[in-house]
């Protein structure tokens, strides 16, 4: 059996507007849209197709870049070009807006929840990255700001397990923070990227990280140097994929059921990579299952799998459509 | 010495009058030039040290008023306040007005983070921050 | 090295009798006074290059050095207005959140403007001085004037006066306690900070305020003594 992609459905999530980000709730049973239309809209399914249970449209007067919902599902974070990163609580089969966090100077590109759940951490064009607490009261407050980079910050991601931090940045550079005497600091700089980094992925056991850039590679990230008492840790990069891509590659997943990482490219296309099973791990060895050559008709922005069902696939794009996917490898 | 020599020597001496007169001149040239350049220099100096100086002394002013309106409460919350306050005090109390202090970039970095911090603590309105910097960074 | 004085001397003495019309060889006149005056044109091009590549090194050898000496100048001169507006700031925040139409927050608010008006005023004094072709050596020395621009009672608080034609200011004006009234027309740093501490007691608020609007004060005047700026 070939490993393949099928789509299993394709709709419409932002009419007349490019649709940014998707995002699975942490049951796998919601996707979270959000688009160029200044909505955030909640897909479910119901029976066979997918269809729009709630639509936000209230929280934010600019494009809404990005989602992420709290682990344990009740909440729903929103990073919008309004400056502003509303949070949303779950009531029943509605969301209402529980508060706005306010302080970015400028456009937030991403927000992200620590597993934890009690703390938020969001990045702005405004080059820096906030870290948030939430309290028991649904009240937030901001930790630490933190001004690593020298340009736009694309995107953060939680480590899966440990208090750990990372951003990517229009300055080429991926960045590691961690807490240090009740304020978040930067502790490593990722220097190897020729151009933007657009997204961030760790994979299922949190050993490694890895981002894609507008430069057409992913490169793989792991910690080299001693973790504690160091000024700066040390991470290298123990991987490049590259000549895959055509164009700029805007995000990465990396799934935890089964280790399979999926880029989405400006080009157009899909691609599945899978990691050979002998592969050492300070030197991976990564090779491409499946190409969706024209997986949408513009720029893919997102891909994000299912956190329960294996190889069910979500992702969008600029032409405002969203598409389920279903991988199927004969290793899975 | 002979006769010969002498005249040789006396040839020589006249090129070399070239040589004193531009020698002569460069040293009062550079003279000159090292007073004006003291002058530019200081007056270019003195817009980046203010202008750096204006931002951070405006911080430490702001943290400092806080800290005393702040000490009042005990409660939660303004502890915390008090804290961050007290941090960017601390931080700013450190940095050295130096021109080429090794990691000026990266401390100014810090102190800016931290008042951003401060202000969303405080619940200062956005347009505030903005009124008082403009575009709130420089690149130095 | 001595036959070359000579030489020179003879050779200056030869261009001085050029510019008195009167031929020092009579034989050779005409062939002398050309080959001298060729000789000293190329002599005085001599110098003026030299002098040119001089000040070019000269410059370029102090420019750093300059630099790094008006930055610690400058700095200084704007630590204390600066923390002055921050805490003005802080103030006009406070007063905000504790009762925002109060004669107070009128007065804070006015207290900013004038601190914001003061240091725009250095800063334009500053950018003057960069734009300012440099003296000539014998001139006095601008930068000390420079830096007491803005301490002299004289600098008013910008063109208009802002108290009286601020319409928050002067509607409170009739109402308010002795804080207004008490302020001058024109400030000073010095003023400015009295009025601030004029503030924080009319206020009630905690004594360190006082104590952190002296230190400033104190600094300062440290700073105005050891650069000789007038007060």
């Amino acid at each position: 059996m070939k490993d393949a992609l099928d789509l299993l459905q394709r709709f419409s999530g932002h009419p007349d507007s490019r649709c940014w980000y998707v995002a699975w709730d942490p049951e796998g049973a919601l996707l979270a849209s959000c688009g160029g239309d200044r909505a955030v809209r909640i897909w479910g399914k119901e029976g066979e197709s997918w269809v729009c249970k709630s639509a936000l449209s209230d929280g934010h007067q600019r494009t809404v870049r990005k989602v992420a919902w709290s682990p344990c599902g009740t909440y729903l974070a929103s990073a919008s070009f309004d400056a502003t990163t509303c949070i949303w609580k779950k009531k029943e089969d509605d969301f209402e807006c529980l508060t706005v966090l306010e302080g970015h100077e400028n456009e937030v590109k991403c927000v992200a929840w620590a597993p934890s759940g009690s703390q938020l951490a969001t990045c702005s064009r405004d080059k820096s990255v906030w870290i948030w607490e939430v309290d028991e009261e649904d009240e937030y407050e901001c930790v630490s700001v933190v001004n690593a980079h020298t340009q736009d910050v694309k995107h953060v991601v939680w480590h899966p397990t440990r208090e750990l931090l990372a951003s990517a940045s229009y300055d080429n550079n991926v960045c590691i923070y961690k807490e240090e005497d009740d304020d978040w600091e930067r502790r490593a700089t990722l220097e190897g990227h020729t151009s933007t980094v657009w997204s961030l992925a760790f994979d299922p056991s949190g050993q490694r990280l890895a981002s894609c850039s507008d430069d057409r590679t992913v490169k793989i990230w792991k910690e080299s140097g001693p973790h504690e008492g160091d000024a700066s840790d040390a991470w290298k990069c123990v991987c490049t994929l590259s000549g895959f891509h055509g164009r700029t590659i805007y995000d990465i997943s990396w799934c935890r059921l089964t280790g399979a990482m999926v880029t989405a490219c400006g080009d157009d296309g899909i691609r599945v990579f899978k990691e050979e099973v002998t592969s050492d791990p300070d030197q991976p060895l990564f090779s491409m299952s499946v190409h969706v050559a024209k997986a949408h008709s513009q720029d893919v922005n997102c891909v994000a799998w299912n956190p329960k069902e294996p190889g069910l696939l979500a992702s969008c794009s600029d032409d405002g459509e969203i598409a389920i996917w279903s991988y199927k490898s004969e290793d899975v | 010495m002979s006769m010969t020599d002498e005249n040789d020597d006396l040839f020589d001496s006249v090129l070399m009058a070239d040589d004193r007169f531009r020698i002569e001149g460069y040293r009062e040239g550079f003279e000159e030039g090292t007073r004006r350049g003291m002058i530019e220099g200081h007056n270019h100096g003195m817009i980046h040290g203010a202008k750096l100086s204006s931002e951070v002394s405006f911080y430490y002013g702001f943290a400092m008023t806080w800290k005393y309106l702040l000490q009042k409460n005990t409660h939660g919350k303004a502890r915390k306040r008090l804290k961050a306050v007290e941090v960017l005090g601390d931080l700013i109390q450190k940095f050295p007005h130096e021109p080429q202090h090794e990691n000026l970039q990266e401390d100014v970095e810090r102190i800016r983070a931290k008042f951003r911090q401060v202000c969303s603590l405080l619940n200062v309105p956005m347009n505030f921050c903005d009124y008082v910097h403009g575009s709130g960074s420089q690149d130095f | 090295m001595v036959a070359i004085e000579c030489l020179c001397v003879l050779i200056m003495s030869w261009v001085k009798a050029l510019g008195s019309s009167e031929d020092v060889f009579d034989e050779n006149a005409d062939d002398i006074s050309l080959q001298s005056k060729e000789w000293k044109y190329n002599m005085e091009k001599r110098a003026k290059d030299g002098f040119r590549d001089g000040i070019n090194a000269g410059k370029e050898a102090s420019l750093q050095a300059g630099f790094n000496q008006g930055y610690r100048a400058g700095a200084l001169r704007m630590k204390a207005v600066g923390q002055l507006k921050g805490t003005a700031s802080a103030l006009q925040i406070w007063c905000q959140l504790q009762d925002p139409g109060s004669p107070a927050a009128a007065s804070v608010s006015s207290l900013l403007q004038c601190v914001v008006q003061h240091e725009e005023r250095i800063e334009a004094a500053m950018k003057r001085a960069q734009e300012r072709p440099i003296p000539s050596v014998g001139d006095v020395s601008e930068d000390l004037a420079n830096l007491g621009v803005g301490l002299t009672p004289e600098q008013g608080c910008g063109r208009t006066d802002c108290c009286k034609e601020d319409t928050d200011c002067s509607s409170s004006h009739s109402s308010c306690s002795t804080l207004l009234h008490s302020h001058p027309a024109g400030q000073s740093l010095e003023e400015l900070l009295r009025w601030c501490m004029s503030i924080v007691v009319e206020l009630g608020l905690p004594e360190g305020l006082l104590h952190h609007l002296q230190q400033i004060r104190k600094e300062f005047f440290r700073l105005c003594v050891r650069t000789f700026m007038k007060i």
